[in-house]
């Protein structure tokens, strides 16, 4: 009993990392840009599809197609950020908001189009025995979602925190006018955060795409997750996202175990009211 | 222009009474009724969009719980009509207090998500209360409504044609009210609110009530629209609860014109009928449909008919110009 409790939390907080990248994506462009960003589930699904095509057809090497995957991600928000959100700056949240839900239909149904809606699975190249650590026992794939997500936040972490180009990032975040007075190239560093937070839903999407199978609509859940994630932490808040990725991770893992898996779905958008309607105190004190 | 301003209306009427009759065909009256459902939601939304300022990305949830209110009465109760109808709407009404009690002190993106949020669980509720609701198979036989008239007696409202005039009777009334409700005081303190709030509030407008009073009728309305739905087509499923809804509800007030009383009545129309034009791009469609979107909210931002009526006016101040230049200047 203890143990398969034990074995859910750890399989929960794996999963939870995945969640804390996407919120933390999700987070950063809010805080930074302000657009709500309704596509970032595409993002995330269409970095798994770019990994299909580069193993599959492509048959390049599974840890070079990722590479390559997130690379065609981070280009592809690149253009949208130049061409698209760069026009809407200056107008309401609500503008940017639509464009967002108009790219994530747009984007849906062109995958539909170009790789059919038929389930996919992309299988990982690593054994599948189960390694034994302690009481609960976890499949080498797991054990590389892990460290690959603990090694994504907190190399962001510190780029965020230590890198010249993080802190001009910060500076942006707390007030645009007085950092683009101050020499620091505003729409370099947009570019850069759209880029980045795409990046950050991809590589998820690339960690969980051969634990499940994937299809054009996918993308919605994440979104969703996503956005239940960045709430619980803080809008704008980093470390708040990455622990409430975790929160988010265990309590999917334990509530489909317990109590029901069909409202699995449901406790993101349960989170997401709860949040709101108690308000708690870090909810809008806007920090990175 | 005072002739005009009274045959106006007459000739809306006629137009709404002529339309079934000119395009006789099933399919086109399918789409007149759904066009006056669309009229009903988009109105609904644009109370909230344009008069109040909120996003509200979940706001099929009251068309949805009309739809479900009505349907389950009439499946499982097997009670009329004139007895769905009104609990679709006050059920809708009710959870609409209960969702401003809670939501209608956010901003921005938090209320947009909350609302979104309520639209979600409902849709989750339905797809998993399989016993009652059919889960994703849907809930079907909801009757077509009974009409008791006065001198002709119990008529049945099953075929197209009646269902149309009954559908745009609905609308009718509808359209009165809230004409008559966005030209009263209260619709000015919404439009008060929904310019300079602190300013607002500090001539006497209370924004709680006038804000929770939008949706209270905005919430109505899209109940309203659920119940009319339910019965036309005699089948409802957790669909009603999809995000693609909403958003269908947005783009109408946005392509029509938010915070305009014709806007959201044209965008409602344009956007029944684009996706019917659409079919021909088949698989392409809902891509086409999002890239709209996004042309949208690029170049039309303040929807077509205020940009359509700036042309006009800018084209009619060239024609005086031109007549004043081309008088004799002595």
């Amino acid at each position: 009993m203890a143990a398969e409790f034990l074995q859910h939390l750890v399989n929960g907080l794996i999963i939870g990392g995945t969640y804390a990248m996407m919120g933390i994506g999700l987070t950063l462009i809010f805080g930074i840009m302000n657009v709500v960003n309704f596509a970032h589930g595409e993002f995330y699904m269409l970095t798994a599809f770019f990994l299909y095509t580069f193993v599959k057809s492509l048959k390049l090497n599974f840890l070079l197609s990722m590479v390559a995957s997130v690379v065609s991600i981070g280009l592809l928000a690149l253009a949208w950020e130049r061409y698209i959100l760069r026009r809407l700056r200056s107008r309401s949240v609500e503008n940017g908001m639509l464009t967002m839900i108009g790219l994530s239909i747009l984007l849906q149904n062109v995958t539909l189009i170009a790789w059919g809606g038929a389930p996919r699975t992309i299988p990982a190249p690593f054994p599948l025995d189960a390694i034994p650590l302690g009481p609960v026992s976890l499949t080498p794939f797991r054990l590389f979602i892990a460290l690959t997500a603990m090694g994504i936040i907190l190399g962001l972490a510190w780029f965020l925190k230590k890198s010249s180009l993080g802190k001009a990032t910060r500076a942006t975040f707390q007030d645009r006018d007085t950092a683009a007075a101050v020499g620091i190239n505003v729409d370099w560093i947009y570019a850069m955060t759209f880029a980045l937070g795409s990046a950050l839903a991809g590589s998820a999407g690339l960690l969980l795409a051969p634990l499940f199978v994937i299809t054009p609509t996918m993308g919605d859940q994440v979104t969703a997750k996503a956005f239940a994630v960045a709430i619980t932490g803080g809008l704008g808040n980093f470390p708040g996202a990455a622990f409430a990725g975790l929160i988010l991770g265990v309590a999917e893992s334990l509530g489909a175990a317990y109590v029901s898996s069909g409202y699995k779905d449901a406790i993101s958008f349960l989170l997401i009211i709860v949040i709101l309607v108690i308000k708690p105190s870090w909810l809008f004190a806007n920090r990175t | 222009m005072v002739l005009r301003n009274r045959l106006g209306p007459l000739i809306k009427l006629a137009a709404v009474v002529a339309y079934p009759y000119l395009f006789s065909s099933e399919y086109f009256i399918h789409l007149g009724v759904m066009a006056g459902m669309w009229i009903m939601l988009a109105t609904s939304m644009n109370l909230l969009l344009g008069y109040v300022g909120q996003t509200p990305l979940g706001h099929t949830a009251f068309f949805g719980i009309g739809a479900f209110t009505a349907g389950l009465l009439s499946v499982k109760l097997r009670v009329p009509f004139w007895f769905t109808l009104p609990s679709g709407v006050v059920a809708s009404v009710v959870a609409a207090y209960f969702i401003g009690r809670i939501t209608l002190g956010l901003r921005g993106a938090y209320f947009v998500l909350a609302s979104l949020g309520f639209a979600e669980v409902l849709k989750l509720v339905t797809v998993n209360w399989v016993d009652l609701t059919g889960g994703p198979m849907g809930l079907s036989g909801i009757s077509p409504p009974q009409l008791p008239l006065p001198i002709a007696g119990r008529i049945s409202v099953s075929d197209r044609l009646s269902y149309y005039f009954l559908m745009w009777a609905v609308v009718g009334l509808v359209l009165l009210v809230v004409h008559r409700l966005i030209h009263s005081p209260v619709g000015r303190s919404w439009l008060a609110l929904s310019e300079n709030e602190p300013l607002a509030e500090a001539v006497g407008v209370s924004a709680g009530q006038a804000t929770m009073l939008a949706l209270l009728v905005s919430g109505g309305i899209a109940g309203l629209a659920g119940v009319m739905y339910a019965h036309y087509i005699g089948f409802i499923s957790p669909d009603v609860f999809y995000l693609l809804y909403s958003i269908t509800m947005l783009i109408m007030v946005i392509t029509g014109g938010k915070r305009t009383f014709a806007g959201p009545i044209f965008g409602a129309i344009v956007f029944t009928l684009v996706p019917e034009f659409l079919r021909a791009a088949q698989n392409f469609r809902m891509a086409i449909y999002g890239a709209l979107i996004i042309a949208i909210i690029l170049y039309l931002p303040d929807g077509l008919l205020p940009a359509l009526a700036n042309l006009w006016r800018a084209a009619s101040k060239r024609r005086v110009e031109t007549w004043r230049s081309c008088k004799p200047t002595n």
